[in-house]
């Protein structure tokens, strides 16, 4: 009788594993999706401010015609989105796009025409706006990455990520140019 | 467009049946929120009911007199000196003449006078404080009496008192106003009535006062009066807030003489070339600020609106349901019980004979651990999102809770988000039996962390608040935190979320469609509208032909779509702060949990999973082997 128990016992704790082994392996599946869906969540948003610039650059046309470079470089930076092959090119031609709307926000400072129009300081809000969402569902990305990763090298999900061969997935880099100190020049500019 | 006005109401010190009345009333025709209404209306001294346009708050005072409270609506005036500080005081025939840094000035006899008698260190509303508390602990709501008058005079007379004289003129308002502090004023004016005591040479000075004056009108209840600007600040950190003390008390008698006076008064503005105490102009900026013309709205007390008709939270079975499961329930009963209950012996016989009965508790408390487990490992799973950048799905937040509506809990009327009533009975082996149960149901609120805010529908959740109250019955709407007694045979336990906690919720975030479309989808109704009216598209029809053509279209389009973009951008900056576009509910499947708990931790909400799960585990080992040795055996 004792052997049946412990037979039993064993069994049971067997079927506990394998229904924690399930349970941990839906949890990498569900991971791995949420990554997924938060990078997908991202592209979103892109496509958004992609569709505000057309407007944005409309508007900014009419006050600034001694500023065409930077208009140009706005346009050309936007089609370059549309024209980027691959995860890498794709996210250089958005950190461009994103360097080309800095400029242009702060060459505006030299229109107060524009500054002043109702539809452009809109459209500056919303674009602000979006940045910062774009800038928040980054980190989201990252911090969805982060912890798939950590729970690939926790014990016990280890063992269940090396059975099925889960990998680990890669965070969010920005530009490298844009880690380089940004450099301040106080003297006045030569006439 | 006109001023904005005060409504003041004397406060009461006990809730009345009228009151009780008026509540709802305040509730339903000026979208005064109950809890904050209640709070303004019980107490000591004078308390702003709500403020705004003349005409509005008229119907207002008139509601409120209707239902036996004392109001008055006025029309503040920005203090225009403030009290000058009275070093001596000489005693003549037909007036007391105070010396001040400037010139000495007359107290004439039979002057119009308002005396107020403040307390800067906040002792006296501490014992206002305390004994209220201890006498709804000790004593029960209904013997809840708050100091007298005369007793909270001796009360600030003790602590550290000040004494502000408004010398007013029918005509011409307020002409001077003098501040007398205690031990900083030469007493030796006072002559024979003069003595050691700090205390009795103020309480000689005040019985002075009154009999030089004609009409002589007295308030001890700086600070206890729930007035904007005039409360008292205590010392943090060793921070010096006397100053700020004395421009509230300042903006306090000013308030006061305006409430004599009834009446805009005359511009006389440091007519007296009194010197200007610093904080003064703070003081005046901040009251002109409030005093700028205001367009006719309703007034600023009112917030929030009532809480929408109730909606069950609990899922509300289809009569079908209810028919077939009492069916089923009553056959599996009477098929249980029939024949002195040898069935339900048999049942429960055979079952730990043969091991089925452990078994299957066995197999419920596996599934309740792996509950857990899953649970566990979602919430630590999920990153915790930002609101102003929220994706739809499955999302976890941290915030703070705001109300939508003014949600107020039954028992202790705490303005809270969520709140679970429930009442119980002794039974006759004297435990607490459940009799009822209400909730605050499917009224949604905001979560609010620091980015955004967001609307939470709470119906289908499971919520785990930290607050809970318990009481007897009668001693609803205080704070009672221990039962104390245990003779009596109900109670009622308050569980609840109040406005401002911190919270964590897992949920699922959808757009809130009754509210707002979205921007491709407004776009795409304007152009279908455009496209079913013709004289609209003929502004388009550049060559006049009469048909729009690709190139038209086009135009007509991008006209659309701009005019769109701009409303929407009108709507979204012209929205008041509080509207959302998303709402985190259950999801639409029910198949994912959805948690509103009361934490800033997350840690704290798993731990609890972990050991809920651990004793699930060894809860179903136990009978599993119970189980196993009933089979064999």
């Amino acid at each position: 009788m004792t052997l049946w128990i412990v037979l039993g016992v064993i069994a049971l704790i067997t079927a506990a594993l394998a229904l924690f082994v399930i349970v941990v392996y839906n949890g990498f599946i569900s991971m791995k999706n949420n990554i997924d869906k938060a990078w997908s969540n991202i592209d979103v948003l892109l496509k958004q401010r992609f569709d505000e610039l057309p407007k944005l650059i409309k508007v900014c046309e009419g006050y600034m015609q001694h500023e065409q470079r930077t208009l140009e470089a706005v346009i050309k930076a936007r089609s370059q989105v549309t024209t980027a092959a691959g995860e890498g090119q794709k996210i250089q031609a958005q950190n461009m796009l994103t360097d080309a709307l800095r400029s242009l926000f702060m060459v505006v400072e030299r229109y107060p025409e524009l500054k002043a129009d109702k539809a452009f300081r809109a459209l500056q809000s919303r674009i602000t706006e979006l940045e910062d969402q774009i800038a928040d569902r980054r980190e989201f990305f990252n911090d969805a990455v982060n912890l798939y990763n950590i729970r690939l090298a926790q014990f016990p999900d280890v063992l269940v990520a090396r059975l099925f061969n889960f990998a680990r997935r890669t965070l969010w880099q920005i530009d490298p140019a844009h880690r380089a100190d940004v450099q301040v020049s106080f003297q006045a500019p030569s006439a | 467009m006109s001023e904005t006005h005060y409504l003041l109401v004397s406060r009461t010190l006990a809730e009345t049946e009228e009151m009780r009345a008026l509540l709802p009333r305040l509730a339903e025709q000026f979208r005064l929120d109950a809890f904050t209404a209640r709070q303004r209306l019980l107490g000591r001294g004078t308390a702003l009911l709500a403020q705004g346009a003349r005409k509005q708050l008229e119907k207002l005072a008139a509601l409120v007199t209707q239902h036996g409270i004392a109001a008055q609506l006025i029309h503040p005036t920005p203090p225009r000196f403030a009290p000058t500080r009275v070093r001596r005081l000489q005693i003549r025939q037909d007036f007391l003449e105070f010396s001040t840094p400037a010139a000495p000035l007359r107290l004439e006899r039979g002057a119009r006078v308002l005396a107020i008698l403040a307390d800067l260190s906040g002792q006296a509303i501490q014992k206002n404080l305390r004994r209220l508390m201890v006498q709804n602990t000790y004593q029960g709501a209904a013997a809840v009496t708050p100091l007298s008058d005369e007793e909270l005079l001796r009360v600030v007379l003790r602590a550290q008192p000040v004494l502000d004289l408004y010398l007013i003129d029918d005509a011409q308002g307020v002409q001077t106003a003098l501040r007398l502090m205690s031990g900083g004023f030469d007493p030796s004016g006072l002559e024979e009535r003069a003595g050691p005591s700090t205390v009795g040479n103020m309480e000689q000075l005040i019985a002075l006062v009154r009999e030089y004056a004609g009409e002589f009108t007295l308030h001890c209840d700086f600070g206890l009066a729930l007035l904007p600007g005039c409360q008292v600040r205590k010392s943090e950190n060793g921070e010096d807030v006397h100053e700020a003390n004395l421009a509230a008390l300042t903006r306090f008698g000013w308030l006061m003489s305006d409430r004599v006076l009834q009446r805009p008064m005359p511009e006389i503005a440091q007519a007296h070339g009194l010197p200007i105490p610093p904080g003064l102009d703070i003081l005046r900026a901040e009251i002109a600020a409030q005093d700028s013309p205001v367009a006719e709205q309703p007034p600023t007390g009112a917030i929030l609106p009532p809480p929408p008709a109730a909606i069950p939270s609990r899922r509300r079975w289809g009569r079908r349901h209810i028919f077939s499961g009492s069916a089923v329930a009553g056959a599996a009963l009477a098929v249980l019980f029939s024949g002195d209950g040898r069935l339900v012996h048999l049942v429960v016989h055979e079952g730990m004979r043969t091991g089925l009965l452990p078994a299957a508790v066995s197999a419920g408390l596996f599934s309740g651990a792996f509950y857990c487990l899953r649970v566990k490992r979602l919430i630590e799973n999920t990153p915790t999102s930002r609101i102003r950048s929220l994706a739809m799905g499955m999302v976890e937040l941290n915030g703070q809770a705001r109300r939508k509506y003014a949600l107020v809990s039954p028992a202790t009327q705490t303005a809270c988000v969520w709140y679970r009533l429930r009442r119980y009975r002794r039974n006759e082996k004297s435990a607490w039996q459940l009799t009822s149960e209400s909730d605050s149901g499917a009224v949604p609120f905001f979560l609010d962390d620091g980015t955004g805010n967001v609307t939470v529908d709470p119906q289908g959740a499971r919520i785990k608040p930290t607050v809970k109250h318990e009481g007897f019955p009668g001693q609803e709407g205080l704070l009672v935190r221990s039962l104390g007694s245990g003779e009596t045979n109900e109670k009622w336990v308050e569980e609840l979320i109040h406005e401002g906690a911190y919270l964590y919720v897992l949920g699922s975030a959808r757009p809130y469609r009754e509210q707002s479309l979205s921007l491709a989808e407004r776009t795409r109704e304007a152009l279908r509208e455009l496209k079913l009216d013709p004289k609209a598209l003929e502004k388009y029809d550049r060559n006049g032909d009469g048909r729009i053509d690709a190139e038209e279209w086009d135009l007509a389009r991008a006209a659309v779509e701009e005019q769109t973009l701009r409303e929407h951008l009108h709507r979204r900056e012209s929205a008041a702060p509080g509207t959302t576009s998303v709402v985190i509910g259950r999801s639409c499947s029910h198949t994912r949990p959805f948690i509103i708990a009361q934490t800033q931790s997350e840690a704290h909400l798993t731990r609890g999973y972990a050991w809920t799960m651990t004793a699930l585990f060894a809860a179903a080992l136990a009978a599993a082997v119970w189980a196993m040795t009933s089979w064999l055996g």
